[in-house]
């Protein structure tokens, strides 16, 4: 039995309700849980995207290295990766030596190389090129995201599960921007709390039912509404997740690291049932403007091993075919790299799907590094057809609903 | 225009770090010219003489703050907002920190930081130009936008670019032709990454014709920031900036021109916030309690009304909420408006609140002035704390559900300290605590 949140607030206070870890959880007088703790079946089973942003933007050319076409080397005298060094993919392209677990994955037909993504009439602020990413418009500032109306327009039926969409980390993110829906956004587990498990049951309610009677929307002035909503949603993804059972252990190691952390939780969230259809994580620290060569290597060696252990996790549990993950960063580099060993901001730059279920290979066509675009890459894959083909084949969502039109199709699964 | 506890504390509560009773009243008695007047002029309201600690007199968890620690130095910002008597110039100072938003995270250096931080402080209410001036030869935003990198024939153009989209003009209203130039004109300036001097490097300056905004010359780090406010998106780029921090998140364009048309005739930042606070529109009932607190203002505001001794922990909590100084997210600064309360960050002033309140000591929670005179009445309970946590302007809803609490968790019984805190829990987790 679920209740909604109307029903919460009336049947709520009627029962007889208890604690589970930080968040309140309701028992009826039978002891059983009221609001059931896993989502449906049907949902569990349902795919599950997984989106990877590399905030900063990504040097694509160094990420995939176009060793063997014209204009490489002469454009990148200190930070060029010499052939010897590459872990090449079809012989004149090859990925760069921090990313040997992505490498393997292509080796075994489960990782896409989409080369040379982009728009039309690139821009080169990370600001604006992110929110175009995130809103799927390089036309005009759009205020809603674009997994924001993956929500509206697909997962209807999800809508009674507050987890079905979950944000990692801690910053805003315009994918999910949206007027009618927001978002969870999770740290760790342990912090994500209202009220100190701690304190007395009976207090606990007490608490809970003056909380929930100042943060209902309906009876507070249109300025706090706001807030109250927010609120209101942390109050009941808390209250989910603290219902859904988290004692999978995580039988892989990870490396150290905020995003490797951030991939466990995923994979715990999964194992536990939480019938959610979309994880969003950042990893940041891309702006490679000076000494970029250790730097680069480095963040790249650190997502690549922790990308690689999420994956192993998945297998361990036998979920790798349910969970695609997809790896895309704002912009990538100038071809020419600048004065101080580091690159500017360029344009087009190469994603990332993987998964157990995705068909591997090499999409689309390395752009020329010497036919340019006032000294950017031309893109040759628009990075929509991406989103669509993702959310038509592999979430079996409304593709069109969330894009406003068709894409042409890449066959990623 | 009527001047009563509604319009003193919404003045107060943008401008300080939440009003107190004896600031509301005082505020009352001064008059609105002569509030203005003293919080621009950084002077006392309640005519307080006490000054400032230095950063290694203040204790923190009942020790000493340590110099080369960023952590202690959040920690001391935090004491200058409980302790200042002038919190707008901190205010402005927050303020120039998000506009201006350098991280410790890449400058890596602690006095740097601090030096920056310090500057915003004391010109912050200056001459906004003079402050362009000022920021492109602080070492701190050098270091993070990569002067050292900018020479001639080898342009690094990420402080021509963020000049223009973030500090002075906004996206739309360049070219990226205009920053490969304006990147030209900031060429020679060096800065050493351990003493902070600023050099210029004559060899290293590109001395060539630039085209930038439709202007042409040889321009130079200073004649550049000429060409940038002949533009006539700055004055409103920066209007927007000031309303959306200081009076609401979408002024409407008329606001916008209006405060705009000020930026370009006044002098100075405090002559414009001057004209701001003084102005009827900023007074309107629906732009009262409409801006939700940043985490500084949240924190800070609910220790300076409980008078709770400094702890490390709550810049940690601050970060929590989304708001850790001097490491913004990024180059543009915290977003604010909603985004200050995505769960994790909401969760996290619960958490604080529920910290905060376990804090307060039975000696004050009990004292006699902190007891209504009809003791068996919850409303008067809950009124009374309202105000002394100066949640001035709390609904009834809140109020009800604050009151049924009391009522059964400790104003009929003898044991009240248990209850009283988590009345106090909720006034701090209450939507409107959350307000401005």
């Amino acid at each position: 039995m679920k209740l909604t949140r109307r029903e919460f607030l009336v049947k709520g206070t009627a029962l007889l309700a208890t604690l589970g870890l930080g968040g309140p959880l309701l028992f009826a007088e039978n002891g059983k849980t009221v609001l059931s703790s896993a989502a449906p079946e049907s949902q569990v089973d349902s795919p599950v995207l997984v989106v990877v942003q590399l905030s900063g933007g990504n040097d694509g050319i160094n990420t995939v290295v176009p060793y063997g076409l014209g204009g490489y080397y002469d454009n990148r005298p200190t930070l060029r990766i010499t052939e010897s060094e590459v872990l090449d993919l079809d012989g004149k392209i090859g990925m760069h030596p921090s990313l040997a677990g992505l490498h393997n994955l292509f080796q075994e037909g489960k990782l896409a190389v989409i080369q040379g993504v982009g728009y039309p009439k690139p821009n080169r602020s990370h600001f604006r090129s992110m929110e175009i990413w995130q809103t799927a418009d390089p036309e005009k500032y759009n205020h809603s995201g674009w997994l924001a109306r993956y929500i509206e327009t697909s997962l209807k039926e999800e809508k009674d599960n507050p987890l079905r969409v979950i944000q990692l980390g801690n910053t805003a993110n315009k994918a999910f921007n949206s007027d009618t829906i927001s978002v969870p956004v999770i740290q760790t587990l342990e912090t994500y709390s209202i009220f100190d498990p701690k304190t007395p049951v009976m207090e606990q309610n007490r608490l809970a039912k003056a909380f929930l009677d100042m943060y209902d929307p309906q009876r507070q002035g249109t300025q706090v509404k706001v807030t109250c909503e927010r609120g209101m949603d942390a109050y009941e993804s808390v209250k989910a997740i603290h219902s859904i059972d988290n004692s999978y252990v995580n039988k892989i190691e990870y490396p150290k690291g905020g995003f490797a952390d951030q991939l466990k939780l995923v994979s715990k969230m999964l194992a536990g049932k939480s019938g959610t259809r979309v994880f969003y994580l950042e990893l940041g620290g891309f702006d490679d403007h000076a000494q970029e060569k250790d730097q680069h290597a480095k963040l790249l060696k650190q997502m690549d091993e922790s990308l690689t252990a999420f994956y192993e996790d998945l297998k361990v549990q036998g979920l790798e075919e349910k969970v695609a993950t997809m790896v895309f960063s704002e912009f990538g580099r100038r071809v020419k790299e600048n004065g101080s060993n580091g690159t500017d901001h360029g344009t087009a730059a190469p994603m990332f799907v993987f998964g157990g279920k995705v068909k591997g290979g090499m999409f689309g066509v390395y752009p020329s590094l010497t036919d340019l675009d006032q000294g950017d890459l031309k893109y040759n894959v628009d990075f929509r057809s991406v989103y669509y083909s993702l959310v038509e084949d592999w979430l079996r969502g409304d593709a069109q609903g969330v894009l406003g039109k068709t894409y042409e199709k890449l066959t990623l699964v | 225009m009527a001047w009563t506890v509604k319009e003193a504390s919404h003045l107060l509560n943008r401008t300080t770090f939440t009003a107190t009773a004896d600031e509301v009243n005082a505020a009352l008695m001064l008059g609105k010219e002569e509030t203005v007047r003293r919080l621009i002029a950084g002077e006392s309201l309640t005519d307080n003489e006490q000054s400032l600690l230095a950063f290694d007199e203040v204790k923190a968890d009942g020790k000493l703050l340590k110099v080369e620690q960023m952590k202690d130095y959040e920690v001391y910002w935090l004491y200058r907002m409980l302790n200042t008597q002038a919190p707008l110039h901190e205010k402005v100072a927050l303020f120039w920190h998000g506009h201006f938003a350098t991280s410790k995270r890449k400058v890596n250096n602690v006095s740097f930081m601090v030096n920056q931080i310090d500057m915003f402080r004391e010109e912050g209410m200056g001459n906004f130009k003079d402050l362009v001036l000022k920021v492109g030869k602080d070492p701190a935003m050098m270091e993070w936008l990569d002067a050292n990198s900018n020479r001639k024939g080898k342009p690094n153009e990420n402080y021509a670019r963020e000049v223009m989209e973030l500090f002075t003009l906004g996206i739309g209203n360049y070219t990226e032709d205009d920053i490969k130039n304006a990147a030209k004109a900031f060429t020679g300036w060096t800065v050493n990454n351990n003493t902070g001097d600023v050099k210029f490097n004559k060899k290293n300056h590109d001395e060539s014709v630039k085209k930038v905004l439709g202007e042409q010359g040889n321009f130079n780090e200073t004649t550049i920031v000429d060409v940038l406010f002949d533009q006539e998106a700055l004055p409103l780029f920066m209007a927007t900036k000031l309303l959306k921090f200081f009076a609401v998140d979408n002024p409407s364009t008329e606001w916008v021109a209006k405060v705009g048309a000020d930026f370009s005739s006044q002098k100075t930042i405090a002559d414009v916030l001057q004209n701001l606070f003084l102005s009827d529109e900023f007074y309107k009932p629906e732009y009262q309690l409409a801006l939700i607190k940043t985490p500084a203002e949240y924190t800070a505001g609910v220790l300076r009304t409980l008078n709770l001794p400094l702890a490390r922990t709550f810049t940690n909590y601050m970060a929590r909420m989304g708001q850790e100084l001097y490491y913004p997210p990024d180059v543009a600064g915290w977003r604010g408006g909603p985004t200050w309360l995505m769960s994790s960050s909401i969760l996290a002033r619960y958490q604080f609140a529920q910290n905060v309140s376990k804090r307060v000591s039975t000696k004050v929670l009990t004292a006699k002035e902190n007891q209504p005179e009809n003791k068996d009445d919850a409303a008067e309970w809950v009124f009374l704390w309202a105000n002394k946590l100066g949640l001035w302007e709390i609904s009834d809803t809140s109020k009800k559900a604050i009151a049924q609490y009391a009522e059964e968790s400790f104003v009929h019984m003898k044991s009240q300290t248990n209850g009283l805190r988590g009345m106090l829990f909720l006034l701090l987790v209450s939507p409107e605590a959350q307000m401005k």
